[in-house]
C-alpha cells in the first residue's frame, strides 16, 4: 500500500519541510515540550542576565540545577503515569485541606508572577521591533485569551514552538563568540560558589526559572493526557530526562554566549543587550531573531502557565475543568485563567525596567519552588500513592538533598532580603 | 464538544435538605452529622472520660441499600486504632459517647465491602450519575434514619471545602451543595483480602494499572448513561476510574464513548479492561464500524 499523494503540488519542498517540522513538534513528548517551554521569557532573560553579570561563574550551578531538574521532572512524570492523575488532584487526595490550600495558593502566586514575566517578555520583544509595550501587551493578552478560550490554541502552540527554535542560534553563537574554552570548562566542572548577595539572588532566580512549579504540574498532567501507561514508562522517562537535559544545555549555551559577548558588564538592563549575544552567529539579524524567539517563548508560556494554574486548582477543588467546556460550564477554571491574564498584562505595563521585573519574578518562583517540591517529594515517597514505583532509597536521598539545598538557598535569600542584609 | 449538564439539571438533583431547612429544623439537625465536623472529635466512655478521638466512619456498600449503613466507628486510642459498633455508641455533633457495655475491638480488620469514608471517599472523585459530572467530595453527611445511621449524601460545594480550612465551630455546619448518595458512584480501593487491617495503608491498590479501584456499589444508574454522557465523564476521571466506568456502563454507550476518543486513548483504555469486557467492547466497535 502506498501513501496517498498530495493533490496540491505548489512549493512542494517548502510544504514538505513545514509538514516535517510540524510532525516533529507533534510527536515531541510532554517532557521535551515542557522543558522547551521552560526556556520562556523569564528563562532566557535570567540566563542572559547571569552571563552578563557573572560571566561563566554560574555554569557549575547550572550543572547542579540540571541534576535537580532531572530528578524533579522524573518524579512528576512517574506520578502522572502511575496514578493517572494530575498533581492538583493528588495533593487534594493525599494532604489535608489546609495543606492543599497552601499548595494551590503558592502555585497561584508563583504562576501569576510567571505570567507577568511572560507578558513583560512580549513587551520587551516587541520593543526591539519598535512597538510600544502599551500596544503589544494588551493585544497579546487578548490574543492568548481568545486562542485558549475559543479553542484554537493547539495550532498556535506549534507556531509558538517554531518561533522558540530561534534560541537554537545560541549554541552556534556560543562557539562563534570565541569564549575562553578553559574558563568555560573550569567553571562547568569545578565546584565554586561566589559568596555575594547578588550571586545568591541570581542563583535562586536560576533555580526558580529552571525548576519551575508550573512545569512540574504541566508535565504530570501532560503524561496523563497522553494516556501513557506504566508499561510504557521507560520511554516516557527517557523523554522526561532528555527534555530536562536538552533544555538546560540550551540554557548553559545562553549563559556562555552572553558571557562571551557582554560578560562582566553588570546586570542586564535591556533585551537588546541580551540579543547582542546572538550577533556572532547571525550578525545584524541578531535583535530580530532574538525578539522572534522571545516573542514565541513568551506567548507559548503566557497561555500554558495560567492554564496550568487553572487545571490544578479546579482539579483540587473538584470544579469543571476543560478548555473544551463553555465559559459558563467552567466558571472557576476560566475565571482563574482570565484573572491571571489580566493581572499579568497590567503588571507588565507598570513603569520600570522589564528585564528587572522578569528576573524578580523568577526569584519569587525560586522562593516558592522548594515548598511545592516538598509536596511532590512526599507524594513520590509514598507507597500508598505509587506502590512499588515509589522512590527507592537512593533516589529518595538524592531528591531530598536537591529539595533541601534549593530550600536552603531560597531561605537565605528570603532572610537577606527581608532584613536588608547582603 | 462534550455535553455538560445545564444549571436546571444540576438544581434538580440537589439534595432535598437545603441550607435553610437544615439550619431551621432543629429536629433534623440533631439527626444529621457532617463527617468533616465529627472527625477528630472526642470519644468518651459512659462516665464521660475521654478515651480517644474519632478516626473514621465505616460504612458498608450493599447493592440493596440506596444509602450505605454505618457499620463501625474507628477510634484512635493513643497511636492505635480500635473499632466500635454503631449500636454501642451515641453519635452527636460534638462527640461520640460509648454505652456502658460497649465493646471496642483493637486492630480491627476490614469487613466485606466496607469502606472508611474519610480515607476512601472524602476528597476523592465521584461520579454524579444524575448531573452527569465528576465531582470531588468536600464532606459527607450521615443521617440517623429508621434503620440507624447511614450515609445520606456528599457535599461537593466549595464552601464546605473552605470550611475545613478554618477552625471548626462547635455546631455542625449546614450543607452547602449536597448530592444524594443514591445519585453517586464512588471509586474505592479494591481489597480482595478481607483480613486487611484498617490501620494498613492500601498499598496493594496504589500505582497499579486498572485493578486498583472498583465502583462502590451496583451500578444500575451507570447502565442508563448515554454514550455522550459516558464520554463527558471519562474526560475528568483518571485512568483506573475510566476503565471502571467503561466496564460498568451499558456496552453500547461505552462503545459509543470509546469511538469518540482518539485511537491512542482508546487503546490505552481497552488495555486496562478485563479480557471479557475488552473482547465485548472490541466486538461492538468492530460491528459498528462495518
Amino acid at each position: 500500500m502506498t501513501a496517498p499523494q498530495p493533490a496540491v503540488t505548489e512549493q512542494p519542498g517548502r510544504r514538505r519541510w513545514t509538514a516535517r517540522v510540524l510532525a516533529l513538534l507533534a510527536i515531541l513528548g510532554p517532557g521535551l515540550i515542557a522543558a522547551n517551554a521552560g526556556n520562556d521569557a523569564g528563562g532566557i532573560l535570567t540566563y542572559a542576565s547571569a552571563g552578563a553579570q557573572f560571566g561563566y561563574r554560574s555554569l557549575f550551578l547550572m550543572v547542579l540545577v540540571t541534576v535537580a531538574l532531572v530528578v524533579v521532572q522524573e518524579m512528576c512524570s512517574r506520578l502522572g503515569v502511575y496514578t493517572g492523575e494530575g498533581l492538583g488532584g493528588l495533593i487534594r487526595e493525599q494532604f489535608s485541606p489546609r495543606a492543599t490550600f497552601v499548595a494551590m495558593t503558592l502555585l497561584l502566586v508563583a504562576n501569576a508572577g510567571l505570567t507577568v514575566s511572560e507578558f513583560a517578555g512580549v513587551g520587551a520583544a516587541m520593543e526591539i521591533f519598535g512597538v510600544s509595550r502599551f500596544i503589544s501587551v494588551p493585544i497579546a493578552a487578548v490574543f492568548v485569551w481568545a486562542l485558549t478560550v475559543l479553542g484554537s490554541y493547539s495550532r498556535a502552540e506549534r507556531l509558538f514552538l517554531v518561533l522558540t527554535l530561534a534560541f537554537l542560534a545560541y549554541p552556534i553563537a556560543a562557539f562563534l563568540g570565541h569564549p575562553n574554552g578553559h574558563e568555560v570548562l573550569t567553571n562547568l566542572v569545578s565546584p565554586h560558589f561566589p559568596a555575594s548577595h547578588a550571586f545568591l539572588v541570581l542563583a535562586v532566580a536560576l533555580i526558580g526559572t529552571t525548576i519551575t512549579p508550573y512545569m512540574q504540574f504541566y508535565d504530570a498532567s501532560a503524561v496523563v493526557d497522553k494516556h501513557i501507561k506504566p508499561a510504557d514508562y521507560r520511554s516516557e522517562r527517557i523523554d522526561s530526562v532528555s527534555g530536562s537535559i536538552w533544555s538546560n544545555i540550551i540554557a548553559i549555551f545562553i549563559i556562555i554566549a552572553t558571557a562571551a559577548a557582554i560578560g562582566g558588564t553588570g546586570a542586564l538592563q535591556s533585551a537588546e543587550q541580551a540579543a547582542e549575544a546572538l550577533r556572532p552567529a547571525v550578525g545584524p539579524a541578531a535583535p530580530a531573531l532574538f525578539a522572534a524567539g522571545l516573542l514565541g517563548a513568551s506567548l507559548l508560556a503566557a497561555s500554558v502557565v495560567p492554564l496550568s494554574t487553572s487545571y490544578a486548582i479546579a482539579d483540587a477543588v473538584g470544579a469543571p475543568r476543560s478548555v473544551s467546556a463553555k465559559l459558563r460550564q467552567a466558571p472557576l477554571f476560566y475565571g482563574i485563567f482570565t484573572l491571571q491574564i489580566i493581572v499579568g498584562a497590567i503588571v507588565a505595563l507598570a513603569p520600570g525596567n522589564l528585564v528587572v521585573l522578569v528576573v524578580n519574578a523568577q526569584v519569587l518562583n525560586g522562593v516558592i519552588t522548594p515548598l511545592l517540591l516538598t509536596y511532590i517529594l512526599i507524594l513520590a515517597n509514598r507507597s500508598t500513592v505509587l506502590g512499588a514505583a515509589k522512590n527507592g532509597p537512593i533516589f529518595k536521598a538524592v531528591a531530598t538533598v536537591c529539595v533541601a539545598v534549593v530550600g536552603l538557598l531560597s531561605f537565605v535569600v528570603l532572610i537577606q532580603t527581608v532584613f536588608g542584609l547582603g | 464538544m462534550k455535553p455538560l449538564p445545564t444549571e436546571p439539571e444540576k438544581s434538580r438533583r440537589a439534595w432535598a435538605v437545603s441550607r435553610k431547612h437544615f439550619a431551621l429544623n432543629g429536629t433534623l439537625a440533631d439527626r444529621v452529622i457532617s463527617l468533616a465536623h465529627i472527625l477528630g472529635r472526642p470519644v468518651r466512655n459512659a462516665a464521660g472520660t475521654r478515651i480517644g478521638r474519632v478516626g473514621d466512619i465505616v460504612v458498608r456498600w450493599d447493592a440493596g441499600d440506596e444509602h450505605p449503613p454505618v457499620t463501625g466507628v474507628l477510634v484512635k486510642v493513643g497511636g492505635a486504632l480500635a473499632v466500635v459498633q454503631p449500636a454501642d455508641v451515641t453519635l452527636s455533633q460534638t462527640e461520640i459517647r460509648l454505652r456502658s457495655d460497649a465493646r471496642m475491638v483493637s486492630r480491627p480488620v476490614r469487613g466485606d465491602d466496607e469502606v472508611a469514608l474519610a480515607r476512601d471517599v472524602l476528597d476523592r472523585q465521584l461520579v454524579d450519575t444524575s448531573g452527569v459530572q465528576v465531582v470531588r467530595a468536600a464532606d459527607a453527611y450521615l443521617l440517623n434514619g429508621p434503620q440507624g445511621w447511614e450515609l445520606a449524601g456528599i457535599d461537593v460545594g466549595m464552601l464546605s471545602f473552605g470550611r475545613r480550612l478554618v477552625t471548626r465551630r462547635r455546631a455542625c455546619p449546614p450543607p452547602d451543595r449536597v448530592i444524594d448518595w443514591a445519585q453517586l458512584q464512588a471509586f474505592v480501593p479494591r481489597f480482595t483480602d478481607t483480613t486487611t487491617a484498617w490501620e494498613s495503608a492500601p498499598t496493594t491498590a496504589a500505582g497499579t494499572a486498572g485493578s486498583g479501584l472498583q465502583l462502590g456499589r451496583s451500578a444500575a444508574q451507570l447502565k442508563e448513561l448515554r454514550g455522550p454522557e459516558v464520554a463527558a465523564l471519562l474526560a475528568d476521571l483518571n485512568r483506573q476510574q475510566q476503565a471502571q466506568l467503561v466496564a460498568m456502563a451499558h456496552p453500547s454507550a461505552a462503545a459509543e464513548a470509546l469511538r469518540q476518543l482518539d485511537s491512542d486513548h482508546r487503546a490505552a483504555l481497552l488495555a486496562e479492561l478485563d479480557d471479557a469486557d475488552r473482547a465485548r467492547l472490541r466486538a461492538l466497535l468492530r460491528s459498528d464500524a462495518r
